[in-house]
Formats: structure tokens, sequence, C-alpha cells
């Protein structure tokens, strides 16, 4: 399938994803990655309350220091406690949420819909094996990250990248994203191991590069405007309701959340369509 | 399954006993009084566009914060020693010093006093913070002119405020601010004994702090304390130069030597060993950049005042040469220093040449109003009646102007106190009284507003003969001003005027 071809199948799988939005049974498993993202942003924003104090305050401590015990210095630091506890509960529950959301899309766009216990049952029984191969794509984007942050800090890295960084750090969570797009359907519908999975990834991107690029991009793009208010945490803090950046960051939880869910989806129909076929082809 | 529920309840009921009560309130603290301090902010913005709802809004939050953490409660010794529980005490009495500051804001001076007094009061254990609010209110006293309040204040400063801050293990100024200050004034008084004894007390406390560290800000910060209070002392030159150079070994950095040299000079110009003087400016004018040759050049310039006039002259002619294009307010001291001493020196053509340039350069500037002052003085001190009526007619067109152009208040006031005293220097009675009748109407609440009040009336009675108006003052002031001792004495006034 050519580049267009691509562009335009991926944009077909986001439109048809999309269509799922409203059925609840599909939306059972991401609950639980909610639930979780909830506990922790209630767990930051409460840390103080006697309730919760006896174990979050501690934690604060070590990660932030005395600053964060303090209101309202603990909201300026919300974006950045958030988006580690987030790194842990996407590797721990995000990828077997994603497995078994994987598994009731594909049996829906199968025709043979199952119930969600099931979904997550299947999810469940390969979790060891959705968390490690879901781990890479965590692990390299933090490392990005840090690095950058490290070559611009300790080596004085040039202004021009400086400037440009979170234009580069965006780039690259969106080409990993692409590469690591086909684990789950090629764990969950296509039966494969882990090692096979991840031998597998390079020839499903050379597939179906464009349209994991495409959906990638895509799901990157209603992000966006929340990050780039969060990014402005410390001034909102000083200037304006400290309040609004938890509002902020449980606004950007849940449109990651639905992003999440519909490149699932995409993801799916995509591999379906294109991926699958083409990858059974070089088996054969 | 219901077992399983009340182990769940009995678990929760469990851990929400196990968290720290203190953080809790620290939190709740802190987030009130962050929200009464953006009320306030909005004030600030342009607080002439605040209304006294704006005001009571901003009382009523910072109250609740007290109400909610009371200080008799929190600020009690078991408490202040859990260091979360001493932060909810710190961030109430910092309510309360708020209330008070918003009181002095509506000129609710008496209010204000009275809330830092009690606020002083509660945190006896807390030196910290009771330092903050006898500062608050020593200020307060300053602001109202009240002296005999402002001396008690800063006695009681003197006496409590520690050296070192128990929270940030850093040197307080007000230890050594406050009896530096109540010695000066004993001093004016002519009690000198007991100036020299407050300055011993400070020192011996700084002293038994100092020598417990080195190599550090703080080190160097008490050594430079002791040699302060020791050069506020006739004769203690030697212990002042000794402690100074003791701070100079605890230095780290190139611009605290910069400023340790500086203060070395300045204690020998305090006690009159001008010659090392001089070594210590020549000393800070060579390799500590350009902000200490400054500060080296009026220092020389100060030395040579005592010396020789004319040297003086030059070397503040040198300084005003090099910085002339500084935008620091020394350039316009130096400039007014130099004008003073050519007058003093006879040559007025010259002098007046720079009184007259610093109040054209910048109208509103201390140094510019004090010159226009100046020149008038001149004529009316040299008995050149007619050439005093010229200049200040030109000083009072330029008040004129300024009083409809200026928007900042301390400025505004300096403008009509000048403008008034121009009046009474040159016997203009009548401007003159409404010059002061305007002041009194304006600053009522301020010592010297009640002043030009008594001052007002007395013209009116004496030059002008009008009695009703001066009647009509003197019962303003016994209703309006803000002191007992004023009202009776307007009061009185008052009564001989009747009989």
């Amino acid at each position: 399938m050519n580049p267009l071809e691509q562009v335009v199948l991926a944009f077909e799988s986001l439109a048809h994803a999309i269509r799922q939005l409203f059925r609840p049974s599909l939306w059972a498993p991401w609950l639980l990655v909610l639930g979780a993202q909830l506990v922790v942003l209630v767990v930051l924003w409460w840390f103080a309350h006697p309730w919760l104090s006896w174990f979050a305050a501690p934690v604060l401590l070590r990660v932030s220091g005395e600053r964060a015990l303090h209101y309202p210095d603990i909201f300026g630091l919300l974006p950045e406690l958030y988006a580690r506890a987030d790194v842990v509960i996407g590797v721990l529950v995000g990828s077997v949420v994603a497995g078994a959301s994987t598994a009731l899309f594909a049996a829906r766009f199968s025709g043979r819909p199952i119930p969600p216990s099931q979904g997550m049952r299947r999810a469940l029984s390969r979790a060891a094996v959705l968390v490690l191969a879901n781990l890479p794509l965590s692990l390299l984007l933090m490392g990005f990250s840090l690095g950058l942050d490290w070559w611009l800090v300790a080596r004085e890295g040039p202004a021009m990248i400086a400037r440009l960084a979170p234009v580069l750090t965006l780039g690259m969570a969106v080409v990993l994203q692409a590469l690591f797009i086909w684990v789950n359907p090629l764990l969950m519908i296509g039966g494969r191991s882990l090692t096979e999975t991840l031998k597998a990834l390079p020839r499903a991107a050379s597939h179906g590069g464009w349209t994991a690029l495409t959906l990638a991009a895509a799901a990157t793009i209603p992000l966006l405007p929340t990050q780039v208010l969060v990014r402005g945490a410390e001034q909102i803090v000083r200037f304006g309701t400290p309040e609004v950046v938890g509002w902020l960051v449980l606004i950007q939880a849940l449109i990651a959340l639905v992003t999440a869910f519909v490149l699932t989806g995409g993801s799916v129909i995509a591999y379906h369509s294109l991926v699958g076929p083409a990858l059974e082809g070089d088996d054969l | 399954m219901s077992a399983r529920w009340l182990a769940a309840a009995a678990l929760a009921m469990l851990l929400a006993g196990c968290g720290d009560p203190d953080l809790w309130a620290r939190y709740q603290a802190e987030r009130g009084f962050w929200k009464a301090r953006r009320l306030v902010q909005r004030i600030q913005l342009n607080p002439s566009l605040a209304k006294p709802m704006d005001y009571q809004e901003a009382i009523e939050s910072f109250a609740d914060v007290e109400r909610r953490f009371p200080l008799a409660q929190w600020a009690t010794p078991e408490r202040l020693r859990r260091h979360r529980a001493r932060d909810v005490a710190a961030t109430s009495g910092d309510a309360m010093i708020a209330i008070g500051r918003l009181e002095e804001a509506r000129e609710r001076f008496d209010r204000a006093g009275e809330i830092y007094r009690e606020t002083a009061a509660q945190l006896g254990g807390f030196p910290t913070m009771r330092l903050k609010a006898l500062l608050a209110e020593a200020a307060l006293a300053d602001r109202t002119d009240d002296s005999t309040r402002a001396f008690q204040g800063y006695v009681d400063i003197a006496r409590t405020a520690p050296v070192l801050d128990p929270d940030l293990g850093q040197p307080v100024e007000a230890a050594v601010e406050a009896p530096l200050r109540v010695a000066r004034e004993l001093r004016n008084g002519g009690a000198n004994a007991v100036a020299d004894s407050v300055l011993r007390a400070a020192e011996e406390r700084q002293l038994a702090e100092a020598p417990k560290h080195h190599r550090t800000v703080t080190a160097w910060t008490l050594w430079l304390h002791v040699g302060e209070l020791r050069a506020a002392r006739p004769g203690a030159l030697e212990g002042a130069l000794d402690a100074g150079r003791r701070a100079l070994a605890e230095a780290l950095s190139r611009p605290t030597r910069a400023r340790l040299i500086s203060a070395l000079a300045e204690f020998c110009i305090q006690g009159g060993q001008l010659d090392s003087a001089l070594a210590y400016t020549a000393w800070l004018g060579q390799g500590f950049g350009n902000e200490a040759r400054a500060r080296s050049m009026m220092l020389t310039a100060q030395v040579w005042e005592k010396v020789d006039v004319d040297s003086a002259i030059v070397a503040y002619g040198r300084y005003i040469d090099r910085y002339r294009n500084s935008p620091d307010q020394s350039v316009m001291a130096a400039r007014f220093r130099r004008a003073e001493l050519l007058e003093d020196q006879g040559r007025w053509l010259e002098s007046r040449a720079e009184f007259r340039g610093l109040a054209t350069s910048s109208a509103t500037d201390e140094y510019a109003l004090r010159s226009y002052e100046r020149i008038v003085m001149h004529h009316l001190r040299a008995g050149e009646k007619e050439m005093a009526r010229i200049e200040a007619s030109r000083t009072l067109e330029a008040m004129d102007h300024l009083l409809t152009t200026v928007q900042d208040d301390a400025t505004l006031l300096r403008i009509r106190q000048l403008r008034a005293q121009v009046l009474l220097d040159v016997g203009s009675w009548d401007k003159a009284c409404a010059a002061l009748q305007d002041l009194w109407t304006h600053y009522r609440h301020m010592t010297l507003g009640v002043e030009a009040g008594f001052r007002a009336a007395e013209l009116a009675e004496h030059q002008l003969n009008d009695k009703d108006r001066a009647r009509r003052l003197y019962e303003e002031i016994a209703s309006d001003s803000s002191s007992p001792v004023d009202q009776a004495m307007a009061r009185r006034q008052l009564e001989r005027m009747r009989s």
C-alpha cells in the first residue's frame, strides 16, 4: 500500500474507532486506568489530609522535597508529579488494559463481540507479556526526554535545540508511538509471543509505517492544548488559582484516555486491514 | 461479606488517625492565607479604585485564618516545638499582621497598632514572628510620627530580637539596627551612658554567637554587626576595626570583601582616623569593580570634607564627572553635597548653578525639592528679600505645576510641605495659611498634618486676624486628630479664644 493509501486508511480507522466512543462495553477496561489516574490525582491534591498524609507526605517529601508539602507549591509541582505517576500507571495498568481493549475491539469488528470480563481475562492471562512488550516504549520516551534535558543543561547544548526541545520530544514520542503501535494487536490478535512480537515490529513498521505515524500523530494533537497550559503551571499558581492546575491535569488525563481508546481501536482496524495480512504473507 | 466491609471500615478509621494533623492544619492555614493575599493583590493593582468593601473582604479572609488557627492555641510552647505546628502559628501571625497592614492602608492607625501589639503579645514564645509584629508596630509609629511609641518599640526590639533566626540560621538585621537607632536617640537626648550600655548589651549578644560560625555568610555578618555596634560607641574604634578585620577573614566572595572594606572605611571616618580611612578607600577603589570604585570615591570625598573642603569639592566633582550618566541616586546626593560645600565656602554663583541644575534635572527628586528651598533660604539669610521673593515665586510656580502632574503620594506630600515652607519663609501669610490648611486637610492622621493645622490656626489668629478661621481649625483638630494629646491641646486653644 502506498503512503497516501496508508494515511487514508489511518483516518478511516480513526473515524471508525471514534464511532465506537459511545459503546460502554468497550470502555469497561479503560475505567481501571481512569480509576488509577483519579486515585493518583486525589492523593496529590489532598496529600495533606490525615486520611492520606500518612503515606502521601513521606513519598512527596522524598520525590520533591519539603516544598511539595506546602500550599500552593504542590500545584506548581502537580503536572510533573502526576506525569511520573502516570508512567507507572501506563506500564502496569495501561498495558494490560490496552491489551483487553484490543481484544474487545477485535471481537467487535469481527462481528462476534465478547463481554468486557472475557476481554480482561484474556489480557490478564498475558499480563506479564503485555507489560514487558509495552515497557520499552515508556523507557525509550523517558530516556530520550531525560537525555535531552541532561545534554542541554549539563553539556550546555545549543540554544536553538533548547528552544526546540518540546517539539523534538513530541516528534520522538510520535515516532516511538508509531513503532510500538502494533505491539498489542500482534500479542492479542496475532497471538504471538513476546520475542516474536518484538522481532515483528520492524516488519510491521515497514508495511504500515505511514498508517502508524498518522495514527500516532493524530492521537497527539488533542493533547497539545492542555499540555501547553499545564507547562505554565508555575505561572497559573503564581498569578491565578492554584487549583486550576489540578483541573487542567484532570482534563489532560481524560483527553489522554479518550485518545488511547481511539488509538487502540484505530490500530486494531489498521492491523486487520493492512499489517496483519502483510505479516501473515511474510510468514508464509 | 459484612465482616469484610467492617474490617475495611475499621482499617479506614485506623488510617485516618495515622496522618499528621499538623500537616493538614498547615495546608489549610496556607490555603486560607493565599486566598486572602490574592484579595490584597487585587487591591494593590490600583488602590485608588479599591472600595471599602474590598478591604473589608480581605480583612475578613485573614481574620478567618486566625479564627480557625488561633494564636492562643497554636503559639503554645508545646506546639511551637513541632515544626509544622510552628508553621501554622507563623501563618496565623502573618495573617494578623496583614490585617494590621490593611487597617494602616485605610488609615485606621489606632486599630492597626492594637492588632500589632496584640499579635506580638500572643507570639511571646516565637521570637522571629514576635519581631515581625514589633517591627510593623514601630514602622507604624514612624509613619504617624509618634516618636515616643517608635522609640519604645525599638527599645523592645533591641532587647528581645534574636541574634539568629532559629528557623533559617541567618543573622537578624533588626538585632543590630534597633540598638543602633535606640542609642542614637538616647545620645541625642544626652543619655550617653545609657546609649553605651544599650550598645554593649547588643554587642555581647552578637559576640556570644559570632565565634561559633566560620567561613559562612552568618560568620562575617555577625562580626560586621559587632563592628557596627562598637563603631557607634565613642572610643571603641579599635574594637570596631578588629571586628571588621575578623569579618574580612570570614568573607568568601569579592563583593563581600568590598562591602566589608567599605564598612572599615566608614568606621574610621566615624572614629576620626582619617588616614586609615583614606587607606581603606584606596584599597576599595582597586580591583573590586565599578560599584566598589564609586563607593570608594564617595567615601574619599567624605574624608576630605573633614580635612580640606576644597579637596572635598574636587573629590565630589570627580565622582560626578565619572558617574554623571549613572541612574544611581548617589550622583544627585553628591551634586547636592558639592553645592552645599560651595555655598559654605562663599562660592554662591557656582553653588546656585548646581542647585538650579539639580532642581531642573529631576523635578520630583528629593534633592531637587531641597534645592529649590536652599536657593530661597540663601537669599533670605543674605537679606536679599526681593531676590528671595522672585526665587520663591519661581519655586511656587514649579510646585503648582507638579501638584497637577505628580501621582505619587509621598512626593505630593513633600511638594505640599515645600510649598507651605517657602510661603512661610517669604512671609506670604495668607497663602501660607492656605497651604498649611491644605496640609492639615490631606494629612490629618500624621503629626506633620496636625502641626500644619496648628500653625495655620496660629497664622489665621495672629497674622491674618481671622479668628473664625482659627476657631474652625482648632475645632477640626479637636474632633479629627488621631492623638488625644493634640485634641486636648486644640480644646485648650478653643477655651482660650472663648475667654
